[in-house]
């Protein structure tokens, strides 16, 4: 049984609670070792303490975790409704973009001294009417079928935006290059935004530069350590892979409809010394024990 | 060649430290924020890794839970990402629950091992209802007492935070509280395991 002054020492100076919150001192910890051997009782009294602050921390995360779950479905909530805006607005700013300009046509086209036979008649009736008049309209925007693809195409690029897939963008002279086994050699990466890294490549017998953008879903990373994915393919597409940059290695996740042709059926192989991408006509290696890294991919065939 | 420097990974290294200094003022927002980051990277692993859509969530949110404890505790220092640990944290808690998983569903256990086994799950079973226990009694605390013993224990505020935080006059009254509720606590325990 515990003396009256080793029980005051005890619970003046919470001595359990600080052993297990790992804030005694050497002392302490000492005379509490050596009591917990003497007093069964007091060892069973820790383990009490132990459940009870573990217990205390378990709820601490469970309600955090129902807090963070309640947070995040309000703010997707939130997204969703700005998202109905946002895609209410664009439609609207379409539409206005569109009567802007078939009023501007028109009124060129109004403004020319022959006037159409039937359309006079019409031009006399209020000028606010005749702008509403289909015929006439139609046939200043669409040129072909110019006008409609416009509007297809426009809503595309808001659905494209809103869902925000990534896009990715090739240029002819990229394809031409690979196609003509060019010499290539990537020059720099830019992080000029969050979702978008600008590749730099330099074309060597055209002595010239491409920049080609890669925007991504998320912003970039770096893999732990202990990550040994180096890419990832899905239907021959490439879906994410990995470059070095700088002593770290970038993790880019791609979207898995469209990536940059450049590295199209692209592989990579990892040991400690190199990074090896292959592409379905290039072989890129880089040195990733020397100073530059990938400063420099070297075009090995 | 010309060294190129990337403006936004600086900016990103920035952000990192941002968000950790959010975390060390309580600001839980920003767990959404990180959530909303890494959901896809997570989503893809998990559903990779035999995992479900549920799954991925659940095990982002204990990552970022995780991340938060260990701000809340100094044990986070930004050597990499936020989101290169979230991944790491994210990847061990999943490949203990595929073990637990197939445990489970594995019964094959020797003989010999068999009295070890189902004591190490008596034992287990017995602190599961010991912690179901204690967290009921929490629920029977009032919120400051609830606050304050999180605040103390989860997070390992000091009394002058907590003082703070709950708008008391001084760090005695926060000592006294966080003792007083404690020890509320530990009776309802005591009388339920009567």
């Amino acid at each position: 049984m515990l003396d009256s002054t080793t029980r005051q020492w005890l619970d003046e100076n919470e001595v359990l609670e600080r052993h297990l919150l790992n804030r005694l001192t050497a002392d302490e910890t000492d005379r509490l070792q050596k009591l917990l051997q003497s007093f069964p009782e007091l060892a069973d009294e820790l383990e009490f303490q132990k459940m009870i602050i573990a217990g205390i921390r378990q709820n601490g995360r469970l309600e955090l975790k129902e807090r963070l779950k309640s947070n995040i479905a309000q703010s997707k909530n939130h997204s969703s409704k700005t998202f109905v805006l946002y895609s209410y607005l664009k439609i609207a700013a379409v539409v206005a973009v569109l009567i802007g300009v078939s009023w501007i046509v028109y009124s060129r086209i109004a403004a020319k001294p022959e006037p159409a036979p039937s359309a006079d008649i019409k031009k006399e009736a209020p000028p606010k009417e005749l702008k509403i008049e289909q015929p006439k309209i139609e046939k200043s925007v669409d040129p072909k079928t110019g006008g409609q693809q416009q509007i297809a195409s426009k809503k595309s690029t808001g659905k494209q935006n809103v869902q925000e897939k990534p896009l990715i963008v090739s240029t002819p002279s990229e394809t031409a290059a690979v196609k003509h086994k060019q010499k290539l050699n990537i020059e720099s990466l830019k992080f000029l935004k969050p979702n978008e890294l600008t590749v730099s490549v330099n074309i060597l017998d055209e002595k010239k530069t491409l920049e080609t953008k890669l925007f991504f879903k998320n912003p970039t990373d770096l893999t732990a350590v202990n990550i040994k994915e180096t890419q990832s393919e899905k239907d021959n597409q490439l879906e994410w892979f990995y470059v070095i940059y700088e002593n770290r290695i970038l993790n880019l996740y791609l979207d898995n409809t469209q990536y940059l042709k450049v590295f199209k059926n692209t592989s990579l192989e990892e040991t400690s010394e190199k990074l090896v991408i292959k592409t379905s006509s290039a072989l890129y290696t880089v040195d990733l024990k020397s100073k530059d890294k990938f400063k420099k991919a070297v075009l090995t065939k | 060649m010309k060294t190129e420097l990337p403006s936004y990974e600086t900016a990103t290294v920035e952000s990192d430290q941002k968000i950790i200094e959010r975390i060390r003022q309580g600001d839980e927002k920003v767990l959404v924020h990180l959530y909303h980051n890494n959901i896809m990277m997570v989503r893809k692993y998990i559903l990779d890794n035999n995992g479900r859509e549920e799954d991925a969530q659940d095990m982002l949110q204990d990552a970022l839970i995780v991340l938060w404890e260990n701000v809340a505790h100094g044990n986070f220092d930004l050597t990499s990402k936020i989101s290169t640990y979230v991944y790491s944290v994210v990847r061990n808690k999943w490949l203990r629950e595929i073990n637990k998983r197939k445990i489970g569903k594995t019964s094959a256990i020797d003989d010999h091992h068999l009295e070890a086994e189902t004591i190490d799950a008596l034992k287990s079973i017995i602190h599961k209802e010991e912690y179901k226990v204690i967290l009921e009694c929490i629920q029977q605390l009032g919120p400051t007492c609830k606050k304050v013993l999180m605040l103390f224990y989860l997070e390992e505020k000091g009394m002058e935070e907590i003082a703070r935080a709950l708008n008391f006059s001084n760090t005695d009254v926060a000592k006294a509280k966080k003792w007083q509720c404690k020890k509320e606590l530990e009776a309802l325990v005591k009388k339920r395991f009567k």
